[in-house]
């Protein structure tokens, strides 16, 4: 993808990778199926990291995760090389970013890698992904996603683009130092990953997307062929959407995707506005942010040009 | 056997001709034994063929007979096993067996299997070959009367009243391999129309009816010797001597699904995206046929390397074969042969599919054993790609498209295909008992073909559920670009054509479908009549109009005919007024001859004026006809 010479086992020999899942009321046996995908990929690009730790929290009020579980499946990255395995629990629902942001602490990992739940990725995935993190100026990487590849575009050279899905991401150590992690008093569990890759962009780092790096996300489609989002990410999504034109600048913006947003048919929408609506005026959003527009994009109600 | 009806003629083209070939051509020397040779009817045949024949029966009379024409006789009951080594033995005298016959024999023996493991001992000490012919109890005349509940025993035939064991050619061969016999070659005795094929004008009997022609055809596609009267082999000693082999049972158990996969390896990226998806599927109840087809070297090792760099789970239900030969049907009738799936589902490998893909056909076949799986496909339009560093690859550039349709119609799938071939499951047993395979004549619509005879017999078990993606390549050498529209239009009237010759089963529901396609037809010619009439009107009030200026032209017409009247009217007066003038100048030309200059240049001055007249009536009669 860059125009940098190949990258060479030596150079990313010192890096850490740090793993991390956020679980909400996922079916066990896929979660097993998705740690063993997690292995092979690990077992692959081993010899090239210093160290590996994984870590996966059950943020439901019922956990499907525990320790049995745990045992059952610790062999299978301890093979792969792992060097720790943590399965926690947290007391609430944390939300995405909250759940990310907890499970990471104060760890300041070289590389970490954001995966959903019901993302499988490819037996090369992680030695593609950290392999495309050391090329010059990156801080972020994105896998490519099947069978539904996200539409967002990017440079077909460097790979260069707006922003990078939270479903398969890399986010280098530097960008953590430099911006933190996910902004999670702004958003529960939609645009947390806009967010931080335009702050990552906003402090000179690169956000780029690897179509080498394959993961697989399980994702169904209704009538019509249409993506039947739930409830909960039909809410987030419009609460995202106000979120990040108010803090990235955009306040003119805000009026009209209101008006696009009441023409939903679906209540789920309005009590997103009203509980946005309910937050500013309570003066409790964040301070905006890229006042000059250098890294916020709205292009036709999505965060980046499309491809389609 | 022993009884006098089985005194039958010999026939060069007969079973036994075939049976007098297959020994002559596999004998050793030595001398033929005839094992319930009845009257001998192969006993000349042989003889003038330079074999020592040797005819052996329970029923004196035949054995007199032989005697009678000369050859050499043993009376052995074959009924009975008892004694029945020593007495061949004694027939013999001595000599070697040279080869030996069962004609017509173990289907009436209770103890068949004991002769043949007899024979294959005693056959042991000169490798004598075995001839066997036996009545076929698959042929079609059998199964069509059958349906009927008819079943008629004769006296001799294909039901033969006194046959113990009926044949069919896996049974036959089963039944001399655990005896130590493998087969070394196959004359068998055809019959289109059996001793069985009465009465002729039964339904299911008689080709020239629907019901008939279509379980005839039904018959022969489901697997050989529909036509085939009597089975005529010959057997050799198989090595070694081992009876009652079994085949070596798999300790795997078989997968609920074969997913077979073409591949040239040309398109490794789009490969290892979809190897992915297998691996995120929510079930594993499934083998992977890989069938790597008319690659280059280098390709098949790059398509070798990525299986064996994929984990364990993967590969190890991974089977890869490679060939070069026929067209693109002939990778999934190789998958089709070696699916050990209870339903086998055909995946290219540029195409895509969703985690429930395989757990949806689970599902259906759960509650649909046998039948047709059908899921919905969604498509997607992909562009191929090539970074600098030189890693050709692809990115989608267009939504998704539902444009397969969701509710399948078995009438609209009959007119077009209205699924792609990863949107279907097939049962196996549309492979192993009813014959059906891809049409390798057919370089395009070879799925679509194979969906259609396969639907038709098995029906079909639908779902709304969309599992798979099909993916439009653009700038991507596929079959699509390949093949020119001329192609695919041909190869789907051949489709359709050989379809229409043929009766049909339609599934349940088929009168539905037509009346839906028929009444959406309706509503599309109402539609266009409609559409019809509106531009009737429209072009009536354009006619109008048009005759209205018409009508006006017709008075502007008027107008100018009287306009020119009037002027050829002006012209004749002044023709007239000209001529008195002309005569006046000749009158005076002599007593004004000091005026005439002037008085010309008048009258060339007139002459002009008329001419420009004649100009204008004429320019005004060309534009008023």
């Amino acid at each position: 993808m860059d125009d940098s010479p190949s990258v060479t086992v030596e150079a990313v020999a010192q890096l850490s990778l740090r793993v991390q899942s956020v679980v909400y009321n996922i079916d066990r046996e896929r979660m097993t199926r998705w740690v063993g995908a997690l292995a092979d990929a690990l077992a692959q690009a081993r010899p090239l990291l210093a160290r590996v730790e994984v870590a996966v929290v059950d943020s439901a009020a019922e956990a499907v995760l525990d320790q049995a579980w745990r045992d059952a499946v610790a062999p299978r990255l301890t093979a792969a090389g792992v060097d720790e395995f943590e399965l926690v629990r947290s007391e609430r629902n944390l939300g995405h970013g909250g759940g990310q942001n907890f499970l990471l602490g104060d760890r300041l990992p070289d590389r970490l890698l954001v995966l959903n739940p019901d993302a499988f990725v490819a037996h090369d995935l992680v030695a593609e992904i950290v392999r495309a993190s050391t090329a010059d100026g990156v801080g972020v990487v994105e896998g490519r996603q099947l069978p539904f590849e996200h539409p967002r575009d990017y440079d077909l050279r460097t790979g260069d683009t707006s922003w990078a899905s939270g479903a398969c991401m890399l986010i280098s150590g530097d960008v953590i130092s430099a911006v933190g992690l996910f902004d999670d008093e702004s958003f529960f569990m939609h645009g947390d990953d806009v967010d931080l890759s335009w702050r990552a962009r906003q402090a000179g780092f690169r956000v780029i997307a690897c179509p080498e790096a394959l993961v697989f996300h399980d994702k169904r489609l209704g009538r019509g062929g249409h993506y039947e989002a739930p409830e909960a990410e039909v809410y987030h999504s419009a609460h995202s959407a106000l979120m990040l034109r108010w803090k990235y600048s955009r306040p003119d913006l805000i009026e009209d995707v209101i008006g696009t947003l009441m023409r939903s048919p679906d209540p789920v929408v309005r009590r997103a506005i009203a509980d946005w609506e309910a937050t500013r005026d309570a003066g409790r959003l964040p301070v905006p942010i890229d006042a000059d527009h250098q890294v916020g994009q709205f292009v036709d109600g999505a965060y980046a040009l499309h491809r389609f | 056997m022993s009884e006098g009806r089985y005194k039958f003629n010999y026939d060069d083209d007969g079973p036994y001709g075939l049976a007098v070939r297959l020994t002559t051509a596999h004998r050793h020397a030595g001398v033929h034994l005839d094992l319930g040779c009845g009257f001998g009817a192969i006993a000349e045949p042989l003889r003038d063929a330079g074999v020592d024949y040797v005819g052996a029966d329970a029923d004196p009379e035949g054995l007199a007979s032989l005697v009678e024409r000369g050859f050499g006789t043993a009376s052995i009951d074959l009924l009975d096993m008892r004694g029945t080594e020593a007495a061949i033995r004694s027939a013999l005298g001595g000599r070697p067996i040279g080869s030996i016959s069962l004609l017509d024999v173990i289907e009436h023996l209770p103890d068949g299997d004991d002769l043949l493991v007899l024979l294959r001992r005693l056959a042991d000490e000169t490798s004598a070959p075995l001839v066997v012919s036996v009545p076929n109890v698959t042929h079609r005349d059998l199964a069509a009367k059958l349906l009927l509940a008819r079943w008629d025993y004769t006296s001799t035939g294909l039901l033969d009243r006194t046959h113990l064991v009926h044949h069919t050619e896996g049974f036959l061969t089963s039944r001399l391999a655990g005896a130590g016999w493998q087969c070394r070659e196959v004359m068998d005795f055809e019959l289109n129309d059996s001793d069985q094929h009465f009465p002729a004008d039964l339904p299911t009997l008689n080709r020239s009816t629907s019901v008939g022609l279509f379980l005839s055809m039904l018959r022969e596609s489901a697997a050989a010797h529909a036509s085939t009267n009597q089975f005529v082999r010959v057997y050799e000693p198989a090595t070694p001597f081992i009876t009652n082999v079994a085949a070596a049972a798999s300790t795997d158990a078989d997968p609920l699904f074969t997913v077979v996969m073409r591949t040239q390896g040309k398109r490794m990226a789009a490969l290892k995206e979809v190897l992915l998806c297998l691996r995120g599927q929510t079930i594993d109840d499934f083998e992977l046929r890989l069938m790597v087809h008319r690659a280059t070297d280098a390709d098949a090792a790059a398509v070798e390397a990525l299986i064996q760099a994929l984990p364990a789970d993967l590969a190890g239900r991974t089977h890869v074969s490679r060939f070069e030969e026929g067209g693109r049907a002939r990778p999934l009738n190789e998958g089709l042969a070696a699916a050990r799936g209870s339903y086998v589902v055909c995946l290219d490998d540029d195409d895509l599919v969703l985690a429930h893909w395989l757990e949806t056909f689970q599902g259906l076949a759960k509650d649909h054993p046998g039948r047709v799986l059908r899921a919905v496909a969604v498509s997607q339009q992909v562009t191929g790609t090539q970074s600098t560093d030189g890693y050709t690859s692809h990115r989608a550039t267009g939504p998704v498209v539902p444009e397969y349709l969701e509710d399948f119609d078995v009438v609209r799938h009959l007119d077009l295909s209205t699924t792609p071939l990863m949107g279907w499951a097939f049962p196996i047993t549309a492979y192993r008992d009813l014959g059906l395979r891809f049409d390798e004549s057919l370089d395009v619509c070879e799925d679509w073909d194979y969906e259609l005879r396969t639907l038709l017999l098995c029906g079909v078990a639908p779902t709304h559920e969309i599992t798979c993606v099909y993916r439009r390549w653009l700038g991507v050498e596929t079959s699509g670009t390949i093949h020119g529209v001329d192609d695919w239009q041909h190869a789907r009237a051949v489709i359709r054509e050989r379809l229409d010759n043929h009766p049909a089963l339609l599934p349940a529901g088929w009168l539905s479908a037509i009346d839906r396609n028929t009444d959406k037809r309706t509503q599309e010619l109402d539609r266009y009549a409609a559409k019809l009439e509106l531009d009737i009107a429209e072009l009536k009030g354009y006619g109008k109009n048009l005759e209205s200026r018409l009508a006006e032209v017709e008075g502007d017409r008027s107008s100018l005919k009287a306009r020119v009247g009037e002027v050829e009217s002006d012209i004749v007066e002044l023709e007239r007024q000209n001529a008195a003038l002309e005569r006046q100048h000749t009158d005076r030309v002599s007593a004004l001859g000091d005026l005439n200059s002037s008085v010309a240049r008048g009258f060339r001055y007139i002459n002009r004026s008329l001419r420009r007249a004649g100009a204008l009536v004429r320019h005004l009669r060309r534009h008023t006809g």
